[in-house]
């Protein structure tokens, strides 16, 4: 795509909202619509939006394909890693109240925004992970 | 961490966790990959035996997720039943991790193998899940869980026949589990709960409506499509035989057992037998079908040239003995059922394993190939001699013991048919299987080329352990028959 000037500039500025955007959403699923779902597909939008304008290879160059793998298996660590301290700090699996330095009431708002973080994570690696290989030029 | 209290957990968070964590470390360095995984299968096992230890001395063992109490919050309920097949699956699983790394770098490509590696553990995990939870949309998830990573495993292989049957697999067991999901749906509807032993309570004064009735319908059928029930098998052969040889090993003894599994819950802990028998009668019909799924297995199977077809056909038939088991409502057909599952779950995880190990050598799975196979491979060839006597069900090993019970469960109830039925397919066994046995020991191969071939021994290891597995149930059956007398009663308190 080469001289949509306004179609660059439009997204150059967008991209920067878009991902403050998925934040917002992140942070507060447990309250209102949304969640680390919700939030991971606007933030990979983002990127998403990015590649279509300025071309795959331009992401290929900010994000390695390796770093996403990993990302896509590190949320669902993250996820399992707050079950984790949970048990061991004493409660069963996921056991928000548990959670280390916090109560009952703190404890299960702060655990939903953890493990939310990790859903994020996956799913905002993800998507962007199947858009590469989806735009993935068969030259073979 | 009291790891007494949150094993029902461990025992499905550390392989889904140790999955994730095998990819993360893969992308980096791969060659940890293969240790990883069998660390993760020995923890898994060793939990397994702990919980089952647990549930020995104490009884049934609730464990409540996130500390939320059942009919809001999810649980897994272990008793009886489920820890024995939750062993079962995780000893099988553990076995097998020493057998995999060779023949995973034979078959896979080096850059796949730490994610083939990660989804075979997400695999078993699913399958863990299945087992030990006691909550309806829980089941359903896991085998989602379970499902998906067994289309990626068969396709994984990357022959065209391999997508092929990886897709036939993927419409039919789409289909099968939303049947499920569907059933489900309605049961949840009807009684607004998805814990099992909360349902049971609540369906009671509700077994003639309607959508009690549609539910059950939904989900035998969507099961029996899952665990490969005869007219619904034909996703089976080809998933079996166009897999990496490791994965038909592994699903072989595990995948459809699990689902037999899920129909004998909800035979007998969901719906009470009462309903089975008197409302509609799935236990009548699912006793005939079964009936039919033993035999055309076995005639299904004498007609095949490919070895890895011709288990697969023998797995259809096999599932039926294991739902015969639980239809004929008798302790002792339901010890016969349990006692089947493990049998088949060593017996022909054992022998796809025998024929993996012939064809890392030879590169064949032609029966025809088979021809003198003894003189080069004495080892394997005496290994499958042992999976074959327990398949035919001659005395001293497994096979015997299950198919005892299971005569024994068909006269108590007075079914003669099934008595006729097991002893025939007995027969048909040893015709398809001495056809195989004959021209390993007795006939000579036509290429003069009978050298001694030098077997793989750290895939013949966990072959004899699978043997010895066999035998050793052939012989010691008390503990186990106790054990599995006992979970029969606390299924069959239900019919009361």
């Amino acid at each position: 795509m080469k001289g949509h000037i306004v179609l660059k500039m439009a997204t150059r500025m967008m991209v920067p909202f878009i991902l403050m955007f998925s934040l917002y959403v992140l942070a507060h699923g447990e309250i209102s619509p949304g969640g680390g779902f919700q939030g991971g597909v606007i933030f990979a939008s983002g990127f998403i939006l990015y590649g279509m304008v300025f071309g795959v290879e331009e992401i290929y160059r900010k994000i390695k394909r390796k770093i996403l793998i990993f990302m896509t298996a590190f949320g669902v660590m993250i996820y399992s890693g707050v079950g984790y301290i949970t048990m061991f700090n004493g409660g069963l699996f996921l056991e928000y109240a548990k959670l280390p330095g916090l109560n009952m009431k703190s404890g299960n708002s702060m655990g939903l925004l953890f493990i939310e973080i990790g859903v994020f994570i996956t799913v905002s690696s993800v998507m962007l992970l199947l858009f590469i290989e989806v735009s993935k030029k068969y030259d073979n | 961490m009291n790891i007494d209290v949150n094993l029902p957990a461990l025992i499905i968070v550390v392989p889904l966790f140790s999955a994730m964590f095998m990819v993360a470390a893969g992308v980096f360095y791969r060659k940890i990959v293969p240790f990883i995984f069998q660390f993760v299968s020995f923890l898994t096992a060793y939990f397994s035996f702990l919980l089952l230890f647990r549930v020995y001395k104490t009884g049934p063992v609730r464990y409540f997720f996130g500390n939320w109490a059942p009919p809001l919050g999810i649980e897994y309920y272990v008793d009886y039943t489920n820890i024995l097949f939750v062993v079962i699956i995780a000893s099988v699983f553990f076995i097998m991790s020493f057998y995999f790394p060779k023949i995973v770098n034979n078959e896979i490509d080096e850059g796949k193998t730490y994610i083939f590696y990660s989804i075979t553990t997400l695999f078993i995990t699913g399958l863990l899940g299945i087992t030990i939870t006691g909550d309806l949309f829980n089941i359903y998830v896991f085998t989602e869980i379970s499902s998906i990573t067994a289309y990626a495993l068969i396709a994984i292989g990357g022959t065209k026949k391999s997508y092929r049957s990886s897709f036939n697999y993927l419409i039919l067991g789409t289909i099968g589990a939303s049947f499920v999901v569907l059933g489900i749906g309605y049961l949840y509807m009807a009684t607004g709960t998805l814990n099992l032993l909360d349902m049971q309570q609540r369906l009671v004064p509700m077994y003639n409506s309607k959508i009690v009735v549609v539910g059950a319908a939904f989900i035998v059928l969507g099961l029996s499509m899952k665990m490969a029930l005869f007219p619904l098998h034909s996703w089976l052969p080809g998933a079996y035989s166009h897999s990496p040889s490791a994965i038909s090993a592994l699903m072989s003894a595990t995948s459809t057992k699990v689902m037999a599994y899920v129909m004998i819950r909800f035979l007998y802990t969901v719906f009470t037998p009462k309903f089975d028998v008197n409302v509609i009668p799935i236990q009548e019909i699912l006793f005939i079908i079964s009936l039919i799924a033993i035999l055309a297995g076995s005639f299904m199977a004498i007609g095949q040239k490919d070895i890895k077809m011709m288990f697969a056909y023998s797995s259809v038939g096999q599932i039926g003995y294991i739902l015969l088991g639980a239809t004929m409502l008798s302790n002792n057909g339901l010890v016969g059922s349990m006692y089947h599952f493990l049998s088949h779950a060593f017996v022909k995880g054992g022998l796809f394993m025998v024929s993996g190990i012939v064809f890392y050598s030879l590169s064949t799975t032609k029966i025809y190939d088979y021809c003198g196979l003894y003189k080069k491979m004495p080892l394997t060839s005496i290994a499958f001699l042992i999976f074959t006597l327990s398949m035919i069900g001659i005395p001293l090993t497994s096979g015997f013991v299950s198919k005892w019970y299971l005569v024994v469960g068909a006269i108590d109830s007075g079914k003669w048919i099934a008595v006729f039925v097991i002893l025939l397919s007995s027969l048909l066994t040893a015709v398809y299987f001495w056809r195989v046995v004959d021209n390993i020991f007795f006939t000579k191969s036509e290429s003069n080329n009978s050298d001694v071939i030098k077997e793989p021994i750290a895939m013949v290891i966990p072959t004899y352990i699978m043997a010895g597995v066999t035998i050793y149930f052939g012989i010691f059956t008390n503990d186990l028959v106790a054990f599995a007398q006992k979970a029969a009663e606390l299924l069959m308190e239900t019919c009361k």
